[in-house]
């Protein structure tokens, strides 16, 4: 018997470490006094958080900041492990009091464990496209060669200063880089907004756990500490998930007290899939259409790894800033 | 336009096409994780060895000069999406040389019948054949189970496509193909017989069939 309980406790603790060990977003307490410029928290192989702007002479603040930290023992490990170092020029002062006592991730680990084991979302990479002038251009172009073709060098520099022109207007990154917001849902009280994007994320405000594939890649955390919300982590090549604790939609089939929804899926237990017209807040979840070929089916990457069954709904709300997509499981139970 | 005219439009179309579809469709079709560059290269590199006559000078080098623009757009999206410079230097670089060498070769050899035959099986085995059938390979295990079903598209018009499409082991067992699955690949050998005969006609100063 004491084996079990054993045995049980050790089960626990070991996946409540297992999901805290994932995070990449801990919590230190900054004390500093002005002047002080390019203040760094250094936190070794793991990356480095820039605070922007200076602290002026005679300003002082002691803020709460994250270290992009890895502690592989979870937040009970923070305290045997060494505190990153803060870094800084200027003859002010600048120290780390220790790891804040509230770490959101160990919070967020202990409430939302169920919505925690679900599937991450997965940006598709944001892929740069030809504009339409670089693609009229490239009409004109041929056009112009083509009309030269009796003059070979006068079509060949044509087409090399060409080439070189539309070089110019498409060798730079596409202006906003694809961002992925899901909202996780059960029926009970909690819920997880899980937003995702490749190399570069504003963290949402509040956000409780970041996740980053690969996991042990170099992070570079740049916040300003003068302004709330305004974090942002860069990774190279890596996948970036922004964790925190969210209201849960107020949904019933009788009526939406949530958001408009564009467009929305149900699936029985039985595994049916039935698409719905958009559903208005404040209405009733429209029913849904005859199967046909026609109907758009749910993302694969949203429809997948969900509990066989259960009810669910799937849904997609139109958002200022980019898709939101929810996911709520026991839907009709 | 003469035929080798309407070769290079279509060469154009294949290698820009891609471009084009990306824009217009806004991102719905796209061709994901792959160059555009090679994209591009790929129906020029094609032209570039196509084999010549002696009557008709192709001047395949000069004509891959169109391809500098699109070229040059391409590139410049796989660039903009993380590729490294001196990758795509060293790509570019080389493609270039690939193509201007198989034309060089191929204008070369014009010069005797012999030596143009010769060639002709060379590209032929060496160029198109392994890549139709490489293709083939990666290509019939994932389509041949809903191959057959439907109505023959405009696709059928190709006889490799075709012979793909309506293999015995792709279609239901014990049924004989039906006249409206036969007609594609001979539309498609009848078009292309038209054009060929027509235009060999013109040049020899005959009226058209």
């Amino acid at each position: 018997m004491l084996g079990l309980l054993f045995g049980g406790f050790f089960a626990i603790a070991s996946s409540v470490v297992a999901l805290q060990e994932g995070n990449r977003l801990w919590w230190v307490e900054l004390e500093v006094e002005g002047p002080a410029r390019a203040l760094r928290i250094e936190a070794g192989e793991d990356g480095v958080t820039k605070l922007e702007g200076g602290v002026e002479r005679g300003e002082a603040f002691r803020r709460t900041v994250p270290v992009p930290f890895s502690s592989p023992l979870g937040a009970s490990g923070l305290s045997v492990g060494v505190l990153p170092r803060v870094v800084w020029s200027g003859e002010g002062e600048a120290r780390l009091l220790g790891w804040s006592a509230d770490q959101p991730a160990a919070i967020l680990t202990r409430t939302h464990r169920a919505l925690l084991a679900r599937p991450r979302p997965v940006p598709g990479p944001a892929r740069p496209r030809a504009s339409t002038g670089a693609l009229l251009a490239l009409l004109a172009l041929t056009g112009l060669s083509a009309g030269l073709r009796k003059r070979p060098l006068a079509a060949g520099v044509v087409c090399g200063v060409g080439a070189l022109v539309l070089w110019g207007a498409s060798a730079r990154p596409p202006d906003a880089p694809e961002t992925v917001r899901v909202l996780e849902a059960g029926m009970g009280p909690r819920a997880l907004e899980v937003t995702a994007a490749r190399n570069v994320l504003a963290l949402p405000t509040q956000t409780d756990r970041l996740e980053v594939d690969p996991p042990g890649v170099v992070l570079s955390i740049a916040l300003d500490p003068h302004r709330a919300g305004s974090v942002r982590v860069r990774a190279e090549g890596a996948l970036l998930r922004a964790l925190r604790a969210a209201d849960p939609p107020v949904l019933t089939p009788t009526k939406n007290d949530w958001q408009d929804m564009a467009q929305v899926w149900t699936r029985s237990g039985e595994g049916a899939w039935r698409h719905h017209d958009a559903w208005p807040r404040g209405e009733a979840l429209p029913s849904a259409s005859d199967e046909t070929e026609q109907d758009p089916s749910p993302p694969g990457w949203l429809a997948s790894g969900l509990a066989p069954g259960r009810g669910v709904l799937l849904g997609r709300c139109d958002a200022p800033r980019g898709s939101l997509w929810l996911r709520l499981s026991g839907w009709g139970e | 336009m003469n035929l080798f005219g309407l070769l290079v439009a279509v060469v154009w179309g294949m290698s820009s096409a891609p471009l084009f579809l990306e824009t217009l469709t806004d991102g719905e079709l796209v061709i994901q994780g792959s160059s555009r560059a090679a994209w591009v290269l790929l129906p020029w590199m094609a032209l570039a060895g196509l084999p010549h006559t002696n009557t008709q000078r192709l001047a395949s080098g000069r004509s891959l000069l169109f391809a500098l623009p699109i070229l040059g757009l391409a590139a410049g999206l796989d660039f903009a999406e993380g590729e490294s410079p001196a990758r795509l230097a060293w790509f570019l670089g080389g493609a270039s040389l690939l193509c201007l060498g198989w034309a060089a070769l191929a204008d070369r050899a014009r010069s005797t019948g012999a030596m143009r035959s010769r060639y002709g099986w060379v590209w032929l085995l060496g160029v198109p054949l392994p890549l139709v059938y490489l293709t083939a390979f990666a290509w019939a295990p994932a389509h041949a189970a809903s191959a057959a079903d439907s109505w023959p598209s405009f696709w059928s018009l190709n006889p490799l496509i075709w012979v793909h499409r309506h293999a015995p082991l792709a279609s239901p067992p014990g049924g004989a193909l039906a006249l409206r699955e036969l007609l594609p690949p001979f539309l498609g050998l009848f078009l292309a017989g038209a054009i060929v005969l027509g235009f060999s006609r013109r040049e020899r100063g005959l009226p058209p069939c």
